[in-house]
C-alpha cells in the first residue's frame, strides 16, 4: 500500500471514529449514563498520567516541573493558574535540568 | 469551578491559545519528522485530513520502520476508539442535530472536549473555537516544519503543557470530593501501569479511568 493510500486510510479510520462518537453512537443512558458523568476528573487525570510518563518511560524534567507545579495549584481549580503555574514549573525544570 | 461564561471569557481564551501554540509546536516536530518519510506535500496533507498528533506520529513512526500497513492499522484503530468516551461526555451538552455533531466531531480531540466540558458556556461553540485555533495551529506547524523550522528549545517546554492543562481539567471538573478521590486514584493507578506495562498506552489508562468511574456508580 502507497503513503498516499496509508495516510487516506489512517484519515477514514481517525474521521469515521470521531463522526461514529458523535453522531451515531446514542448517547449513554442507565447505568452507563452514571459512569460516564463520573468520568471526566479520572479521565483527565490517566490522561495526565499518559504524558507525563510518554511513550518510553523517561521521564523528562521540564514536564515533571510542569506537573508538580500544576499539582500544588489544583485546590484553586482555576485551569488558567493551573497553566500558567505549570509551564513556569516546566520552564524552571527545562532550565534546571 | 466551570467558568460561567462563554467563548468571550478571557481564561478561557488564554488557556486555549496555550494549547493551540504547544500544538503548533507539536506541529513543527511532525512536519520535520515525517517530511523526510512522506514528502513536503503528503505531510502537509496528512495534518489536513487527519488532525491528530497521536495517530500521524504512530503512523509516520511505523512507516519509516517499514511496518506493513496492516500493522498501522493495528497501532491507529485503538487510538481512534478514545473518541467513544470523549463523545459520551459531551453528548449531554450538545444539540440534538446530528449534522452539526457531524461537523463538530472534527474538533473532537482530548484539549478541546476538556475545555468544554470545564466551562459551562455552549459546548458547541467552544469545541468549535477552540479547535479551529488548535486546527490552525497544527496545519500552519506542520507547514513550518515542512519549511525547515526547528520547535528548538520550545519542544520540551510544549512537551509539558498537556499534562499541565490535563491535571487542571482533573481539578476542575471534579464536582464533588469523590470526584477527586477518584482522580487521584486514577491517576496513580494509570502511572503505575504505564510504568509496568509500557504497551498498555493510553487506552490501557483510559479502560482504568472507566473502571475507577464504574465503580459504586448507581444510575
Amino acid at each position: 500500500m502507497s503513503p498516499a493510500a496509508i495516510v487516506a486510510v489512517v484519515a477514514a479510520v481517525t474521521v469515521g471514529s470521531r463522526i461514529l462518537a458523535m453522531a451515531v453512537v446514542p448517547p449513554p443512558r442507565g447505568h452507563l449514563a452514571a459512569v460516564v458523568d463520573r468520568l471526566p476528573a479520572p479521565l483527565f487525570a490517566v490522561l495526565a498520567a499518559a504524558t507525563i510518563v510518554g511513550n518510553d518511560g523517561n521521564l523528562d524534567p521540564a514536564v515533571l516541573g510542569g506537573a508538580g507545579a500544576a499539582l500544588v495549584t489544583v485546590r484553586r481549580r482555576s485551569l488558567l493558574i493551573t497553566v500558567v503555574v505549570g509551564l513556569s514549573g516546566a520552564m524552571a525544570g527545562h532550565v534546571l535540568a | 469551578m466551570a467558568s460561567r461564561a462563554g467563548t468571550n471569557d478571557p481564561a478561557l481564551t488564554a488557556t486555549a491559545l496555550s494549547v493551540a501554540a504547544a500544538i503548533g509546536v507539536f506541529g513543527v516536530v511532525y512536519g520535520a519528522v515525517a517530511e523526510p518519510v512522506l514528502g513536503a506535500g503528503l505531510t502537509v496533507a496528512s495534518s489536513v485530513v487527519i488532525f491528530s498528533g497521536a495517530a500521524q506520529f504512530t503512523m509516520v513512526g511505523l512507516l519509516a520502520s517499514g511496518a506493513t500497513a496492516l500493522g498501522i492499522m493495528a497501532s491507529v484503530v485503538p487510538l481512534a476508539l478514545r473518541h467513544l468516551p470523549l463523545a459520551a461526555m459531551l453528548q449531554a451538552r450538545l444539540a440534538p442535530r446530528r449534522v452539526g455533531r457531524v461537523f463538530l466531531s472534527w474538533f473532537l480531540i482530548d484539549e478541546t472536549t476538556g475545555l468544554a466540558l470545564s466551562h459551562s458556556g455552549p459546548a458547541e461553540r467552544i469545541l468549535a473555537v477552540t479547535g479551529a485555533l488548535a486546527y490552525g495551529a497544527w496545519v500552519l506547524g506542520t507547514v513550518a516544519g515542512v519549511a525547515g523550522a526547528s520547535a528548538g528549545n520550545l519542544a520540551p517546554v510544549a512537551d509539558a503543557v498537556f499534562p499541565v492543562l490535563f491535571i487542571g481539567l482533573a481539578a476542575v471538573t471534579a464536582r464533588v470530593r469523590a470526584d477527586t478521590a477518584r482522580a487521584v486514584i486514577a491517576g496513580c493507578a494509570a502511572v503505575v501501569l504505564l510504568l509496568t506495562v509500557p504497551g498498555a498506552g493510553v487506552l490501557g489508562g483510559i479502560a482504568v479511568a472507566v473502571a475507577v468511574a464504574a465503580v459504586g456508580a448507581r444510575p
